[in-house]
């Protein structure tokens, strides 16, 4: 009885643990084209760490946050996507231990003058 | 009636070892979730990707009815694109929430073959299902993008 109630106190504590710490994110472009990354938080306490960097880059993202990102690489139109740290705590369950990794698929730009040329 | 009751009671266990083991939500929700696209302007197309970049559905052409998409295995967050030539790409990571079979799976947890069963719908995302608001209203803004 006593090995339960340890087993469920400990399990607790780590649980509490894990959901409350920052969790950090690694942030690269599907095709690995170096991008600068900008956050912007937009609900909690505390911004990431950093909250500039080249991709690939790590940033940590601190519980109970929601945080904007930014990528702007040259040739891709520039990204904004908005994550929780709750999908970060989610991303680590039934993963084996890895850094919790987002691959941003930045579409590219249409160069210039590749257009269909209006017909006369 | 001895035997009756035997015979029914070992049908029963069986079901229940049955769906126990398979799954209780796989076997009411399914591991894929039908979603309807619909975007402006028409023809954007959708991607919807796992955050380690894989795509698990699309590219798929709005607008677009009965989009079948895998359940997210353990809740991971998906992310989606949406674009077209000559308009800004738009991100989101779609919220998910539980689908019906989740509650099954909890009344069965009254045992080990509960668990079994949690795990089971837990790990092939039959637990969940993607709000599918946001996927029936993209607007698209025309370049020149911001940031």
């Amino acid at each position: 009885m006593r090995i339960l109630r340890v087993s469920a106190i400990i399990a607790a504590v780590v649980l509490v643990a894990g959901c409350v710490k920052p969790i950090a994110l690694r942030v690269e472009v599907l095709d690995r084209a170096p991008a600068e990354l900008r956050t912007e938080m937009v609900s909690g306490s505390k911004p990431t760490v950093p909250t500039e960097c080249m991709t690939p880059c790590t940033v940590e993202v601190s519980p109970g946050t929601t945080q904007r990102i930014h990528l702007r690489a040259d040739g891709y139109h520039p990204a904004t996507l908005t994550i929780q740290h709750e999908d970060l705590v989610r991303l680590t369950e039934g993963a084996s231990g890895e850094e919790p990794l987002l691959r941003v698929p930045l579409i590219r730009r249409r160069p210039v003058g590749s257009g269909v040329e209006p017909t006369p | 009636m001895r035997s009756a009751l035997g015979r029914s009671f070992a049908v029963f266990l069986a079901t229940w070892i049955g769906v126990s083991s398979s799954g209780c939500a796989t076997m009411i929700s399914g591991t894929r979730q039908k979603i309807d696209i619909g975007a402006a302007p028409p023809g954007t197309e959708v991607t919807i990707h796992r955050w380690s970049g894989e795509a698990v559905a699309g590219p798929v052409r709005a607008p677009a009815s009965d989009v079948k998409v895998p359940r997210p295995r353990y809740r991971h967050p998906y992310v989606v694109v949406a674009s077209k030539e000559g308009y800004c790409p738009q991100y989101w990571v779609p919220a998910t929430s539980h689908t019906p079979g989740m509650a099954l799976d909890v009344i069965l947890l009254v045992g080990l073959l509960g668990y079994i069963s949690l795990f089971i719908d837990g790990s092939n995302g039959a637990l969940f299902e993607l709000d599918e608001g946001p996927f029936t209203n993209v607007v698209l803004k025309e370049e020149p993008c911001g940031s």
